[in-house]
């Protein structure tokens, strides 16, 4: 039913940089990996802080804030203090333009919790 | 066509010129002129609040465009009477002493009973008040909020249109409600209702502060503050019920001052707008002074509500008993803030403070922080906070027994938020809160 919405361009956020973007209500933050676009709720699932401003290394996202860090593709916890993973959202590239579905998916994995 | 005519009688952006056409429309006397100008210069040289500070991380206003603001400044072009019948219903069916309705900051309908007028009550428009009774206004009037405390109050202070003023005289017991209905009607606009509430020596009164509007097609934003006085002995109900429509965007303000075994009974309702920030705030002042706080908040859709409370004990034997009760569903968020700060002094003090929610799906967000700010050393507080997800074994035992999973659901949500209606003996007020409750559950 919803409909990927445009949220930024290719040039906009270089590799290795996140941003954050306001789509139908949800904080999304978006990232550029080494060329592909992986975006993930921008809120931390701790505490308070923006995602998009934290530092990227490879597939890794860590919190700005406490250092909580998120794997971007799946939005799996790998470290305290937060526990519990963060949504994601589906991101596809036309042309120069990047579009995200404004549809959370729930993260994977709860590393406290066998499933 | 309508609309049309709204657009043009509302031109102006909000502005130190703004001020002053209002300052002319209302005819006030100078020294509220110079007050506005002062707070409009306050307004001007503060920042908007830092997202970064505890009271402002969890509510997000990156949103919020204060410069593209409407100011109410509209001459004296005729304001249709008829009424939106939305508002009339919120206006309520409680039998009452006096009714007030104001829309977009000017008085439509004005009543207050005879008896009432007799005893000595005085209940205007404060814009009226400030020409009949000049030396009370004076003396109270932004004298528990100071404009310089937060952005969002200089704007008030600078830009207020309306608002009630109550004074009942020491002695004066007042059984019926008196209501004030408060209205906004223009999209893009900045409403700015005050509440002054003078309550003398031993008198007695229950007070309803009604606010709605229909759904804005943008971003309209209302700081509305309530100045509640209560001299030593006296016993004041005040209810804030909230039902605006999407798009408005609330930073309000209740402060109450209490004196000597003075008796304040708040109840807060909130269930509309967009994002709500308000702070509920007793100072017990008087020995003997007791604050009972009340709340009542349901969010859905993607409504964004934060309350941050205070109990503020400065004097000895003082008590206050806190209960904020909230449900959200879909996307809504919520956000609790107590504390009780007992002062240096503040001896033999009862304190309590409770928050319950109930998360109704998941997406749906709540947070409580209660907190505890003690400096005297003989004293009893507690606090608690708890929320949880709608208990599915309820929910299964319920329908078990024939009901739909709506009904069942509803009579959970009745039960749990029944001990706030309970405490309150508005039954006209407790029935308009069960059937907003039942529609916002109804589109579970």
């Amino acid at each position: 039913m919803n409909e990927f919405v445009k949220v930024a361009t290719v040039e906009e956020i270089p590799p290795g940089q996140g941003r954050r973007v306001d789509v139908d209500g949800y904080r999304i933050a978006l990232f550029n990996v080494g060329g592909t676009f992986y975006a993930v709720d921008d809120t931390c699932t701790h505490e308070e802080a923006s995602l998009a401003e934290g530092p990227v290394s490879g597939e890794i996202v860590a919190c700005p804030k406490h250092g909580s860090r998120f794997h971007l593709p799946t939005g799996r916890v790998l470290s305290l203090p937060a526990v519990r993973p963060v949504n994601t959202y589906e991101v596809k590239v036309e042309g120069s333009d990047v579009l995200v579905l404004p549809q959370p998916r729930k993260g994977v994995g709860m590393p406290h919790k066998v499933r | 066509m309508s609309e049309r005519i709204v657009e043009e009688r509302t031109g102006a952006v909000i502005s130190r010129e703004a001020v002053e056409a209002i300052s002319a429309r209302t005819g006030e006397p100078v020294w509220m002129r110079e007050q506005r100008l002062a707070a409009w210069g306050v307004y001007e040289s503060l920042p908007l609040p830092d997202p970064t500070q505890e009271e402002w991380r969890r509510t997000d206003i990156s949103g919020l465009r204060l410069d593209a603001l409407r100011a109410l400044v509209d001459g004296t072009g005729p304001v249709a009477a008829a009424l939106p019948p939305r508002a009339a219903a919120l206006a309520g069916g409680e039998e009452r002493a006096g009714l007030l309705v104001q829309r977009d900051g000017r008085t439509v309908q004005h009543v207050l009973d005879e008896a009432a007028q007799r005893q000595g009550v005085l209940f205007l428009d404060l814009d009226q008040a400030v020409r009949q009774a000049p030396d009370l206004v004076r003396e109270h009037f932004l004298s528990v909020i100071r404009p310089d405390e937060l952005k969002f109050r200089a704007l008030h202070a600078a830009l207020r249109t309306g608002g009630t003023f109550l004074y009942v005289p020491p002695g004066v017991e007042v059984t019926l409600p008196l209501v004030t209905s408060t209205w906004l009607n223009t999209p893009g606009a900045g409403l700015f209702p005050h509440t002054l509430l003078v309550a003398g020596e031993g008198s007695k009164v229950t007070f309803l502060d009604v606010f709605g509007s229909d759904g804005m097609s943008r971003q309209t934003v209302v700081s509305n503050a309530a100045e509640l006085i209560l001299r030593d002995g006296a016993q004041v109900r005040y209810v804030a019920f909230q039902d605006w429509g999407a798009n408005v965007w609330e930073f309000g303000l209740i402060r109450a001052r209490l004196g000597r075994d003075a008796a304040l009974h708040s109840l807060i309702v909130a269930f509309g707008g967009s994002l709500v920030k308000t702070d509920i705030e007793s100072k017990l002042e008087g020995p003997g002074s007791q604050s009972e706080m009340l709340g009542l908040y349901f969010g859905d859709g993607t409504q964004h509500f934060d309350f941050h409370t205070l109990q503020e004990h400065l004097a000895p034997h003082t008590l206050s008993d806190l209960l904020y009760k909230g449900a959200v569903k879909d996307r809504a968020r919520t956000v609790f803030a107590g504390l009780i700060r007992v002062h240096p002094g503040g001896q033999k003090t009862n304190a309590f403070q409770s928050n319950r929610n109930l998360i109704l799906n998941t997406g749906a967000k709540s947070d409580s922080i209660p907190k505890l700010e003690i400096m005297a050393n003989d004293l009893r507080c507690t606090h608690g906070s708890a929320t949880s997800r709608l208990n599915d074994e309820h929910l299964f035992y319920l329908m078990s027994r024939g009901l739909t999973r709506r009904q069942a659901v509803q009579m959970v949500v009745d039960g749990f938020f029944a001990e706030v209606f309970d405490r309150v003996p508005l039954p006209r007020l407790g029935e308009q809160m069960q059937q907003e409750i039942g529609r916002k559950i109804a589109e579970l």
